[in-house]
């Protein structure tokens, strides 16, 4: 039987900015993880994959890599320790 | 220090120019992130955890009270506000944006600085003794040295693309205060013996460093005369560009390459290849060495009385400033002058970060009190070399009124702390928030002096920026099924006496790190001979056994599931 798919979202950084993004609809990257597109299958993520090759070749974002968050709550909430940090856009301390 | 020629100014702003001119390139679509990748980390340049980051150079971490107001201006005009002094004596801005790349740049060529090989498999900056100049127990000044190997390494067309990167460090005095036996080179400044006498050279050692193999680095040369110092490193260079292994990242470093030979192989191929080398055109011609010694030239000081009636009677009267004069002033070779210890390591603030307001107020302090002279230390902090005994508690005023004046140097609290998993993409674990609250612990300064010199060292990741391997206590983070925790090594030192920890036994969760440490450093308390014996003494002498039985003894918290912090 093959594992579940894990809910995903593609994160990246701004190009010039280098700022925390995440790949929202319409293809708009976002600060905010809240409002990122939640892949919940293999489908959709090669989907939002690429959407996201599309802004990386149109020299928006750099760095997309996706992560595995947590659906369970209102928002989706990464699953490690690294990603909430970065998701909260700045050093725990 | 030593200034730049027209050579240097021109190489240094045609270096801005061309990378303006690949950033241009990058955004606009003409290079992509692979092809540009190496070309922004070679100008120091990194894409970090939340944002990009510039790593700035600061030569053998000296600095004038120009240059610092300048890192200041930097940081608070397309940065945050506050810089991260490193434990390689550079400093880092942990928010810079792409576009304002070579602006950033060009602001530090102003004032001759750069971010050029602060990155790569190259010869990184050149670390050394931060009191050179100044230590009473000098036998000969290391900055010459350190520049020397600055502009050879620099741009060195046959060691750009080394197996991997690579550290040098360098020091003139008795005592090791640079960390050299853990540096792929570490060079000491030695006097000659025997047929040598009167001559002086340098003792070289190999094939030290931390990371996930650590070594502590062995003799290669007992003596070399120093006008053959870059023909002979020339010689190193290039038995490990030839041998050093390109196939394997974690054993592409020289130490591998020595152990895997033997010192007296690696020896006799460096030997080998330094016969071949034609000396004369690589070693530094006297009259050079003369024209960039010139440049580091000790200050004209007269001899003062070595005691001062204001600084008595402050001492007697203010126990902060006893403290601090206590822990961070030290003797300077001239009678009447100190070497002031800038800690950047206030219990509850971020180790070795400085805002550019502070930044500015030690560039004040080096104007007014200190000839102009910094230096940025590998412990992450700052020195003021030179000051007038007279003028110590005007310093500590200042100090003081700009939150600095934190009389901790080399106790419990000083930590050194990489930025770990708050900035860094490659750490697993934090290292931020323990160092603080490890500090808070022991921020009762009677409790931090009870345990004398103690060296902590955290780093968040095997990689091991916090140089916790070559703590009297390491702490280094890992990732244990998907939360941080916290192994403890213990019996580091990166002195004289080098060593490497050894690790106590299973690791803690974050926050029951401070409660092992007060274990740790009360069976110390407990077991030590005499309040002179100091904690790594007592740990040689007594070995891991009460230590563990300490901490594991009995059926200890750690042994509980751990949690997550909540802060995130």
């Amino acid at each position: 039987m093959s594992k579940p798919f894990p809910p995903q979202v593609l994160t990246a950084n701004r190009l010039g900015a280098g700022d925390v993004v995440y790949l929202a609809e319409q293809s708009a990257w976002v600060p905010d993880l809240a409002h990122a597109a939640v892949a919940i299958d293999a489908e959709r993520l090669a989907t939002l994959e690429a959407i996201a090759a599309d802004a990386v070749a149109a020299q928006k974002v750099v760095a997309v890599y996706a992560i595995d968050v947590d659906i369970a709550t209102a928002t989706p909430k990464p699953t490690s320790v690294k990603e909430r940090i970065r998701a909260a856009r700045g050093p725990s301390v | 220090m030593y200034r730049y020629d027209q050579f240097d100014h021109a190489f240094v702003q045609a270096r801005v120019a061309q990378f303006r001119d690949q950033v241009a390139r990058r955004l606009a679509g003409d290079l992509t992130e692979d092809q540009f990748k190496p070309l922004r980390l070679q100008n120091g340049l990194y894409l970090q955890l939340h944002a990009y980051m510039l790593r700035i150079a600061i030569p053998y971490g000296v600095l004038s009270a120009r240059q610092m107001r300048q890192l200041a201006f930097i940081a608070r005009k397309w940065d945050r506000g506050t810089g991260h002094f490193t434990t390689r004596q550079n400093i880092q801005l942990n928010w810079a944006r792409l576009d304002d790349a070579p602006d950033m740049l060009a602001a530090l060529a102003e004032v001759e600085m750069h971010a050029i090989q602060t990155s790569g498999n190259c010869i990184r900056n050149t670390t050394a003794d931060p009191y050179a100049g100044v230590a009473p127990d000098e036998i000969e000044d290391p900055r010459v040295w350190a520049e020397v190997i600055r502009q050879w390494s620099t741009i060195h067309p046959e060691f750009a693309f080394l197996p991997r990167k690579f550290k040098i460090a360098v020091t003139g005095a008795a005592e090791d205060r640079a960390a050299i036996a853990f540096h792929d080179v570490g060079l000491r400044m030695v006097k000659g013996r025997g047929d040598k006498a009167g001559k002086i050279g340098f003792s070289i050692y190999v094939g030290g460093g931390q990371g996930r193999t650590p070594y502590v680095a062995l003799q290669l040369a007992e003596f070399l005369p120093r006008e053959h110092l870059l023909s002979y490193l020339e010689a190193v260079m290039r038995v490990y560009n030839l041998h050093g292994r390109r196939d394997n990242l974690y054993k592409a470093r020289i130490k591998i390459l020595v152990t895997a030979l033997g010192i007296d192989e690696f020896r006799r191929q460096v030997d080998a290849e330094w016969q071949r080398i034609e000396k004369p055109a690589i070693d530094l011609p006297a009259a050079e060495y003369e024209r960039i010694a010139r440049y580091f030239a000790p200050l004209a000081l007269a001899p003062q009385p070595n005691t001062d009636a204001t600084v008595g009677a402050r001492r007697a009267g203010d126990a902060g400033f006893a403290r601090w004069l206590r822990n961070n002033v030290l003797p300077h070779r001239v009678a009447g002058y100190r070497i002031v210890n800038i800690s950047l390591k206030e219990p509850g603030k971020v180790p070795g970060d400085a805002t550019s307001e502070q930044m500015e107020a030690v560039a004040a302090l080096a104007e007014k009190f200190g000839y102009d002279e910094i230096r940025v230390t590998y412990q992450q902090n700052l020195v003021l070399p030179t000051v007038a005994l007279s003028d110590v508690t005007a310093v500590y005023d200042a100090l003081v009124a700009a939150g600095l004046a934190t009389g901790n140097t080399e106790l419990i609290t000083d930590i050194i702390a990489c930025p770990g998993l708050d900035y860094c993409s490659l750490a697993n674990a934090r290292s931020i928030p323990v160092a603080q609250a490890i500090a808070l612990r022991f921020a009762d300064p009677a409790k931090a002096a009870a345990f004398g010199p103690l060296r902590l060292n955290i780093s968040g990741c095997i990689n091991a920026c916090g140089h916790h391997h070559s703590g009297n206590i390491g702490i280094l983070g890992v990732d244990k099924k998907g939360t941080e925790h916290y192994q403890i090594t213990l019996g580091g030192s990166p002195k004289d006496d080098a060593e490497i920890g050894t690790i106590l036994g299973p690791s803690f969760p974050a926050e029951e790190v401070p409660d092992a440490i007060e274990t740790i450093v009360g069976v110390y308390l407990g077991q030590r001979t005499n309040p002179s014996e100091t904690f790594l003494d007592a740990y040689r002498r007594l070995g891991a056994k009460p230590f563990k039985e300490a901490l594991y003894g009995a059926a200890k918290t750690h042994a509980r599931p751990a949690r997550t912090p909540e802060t995130v």
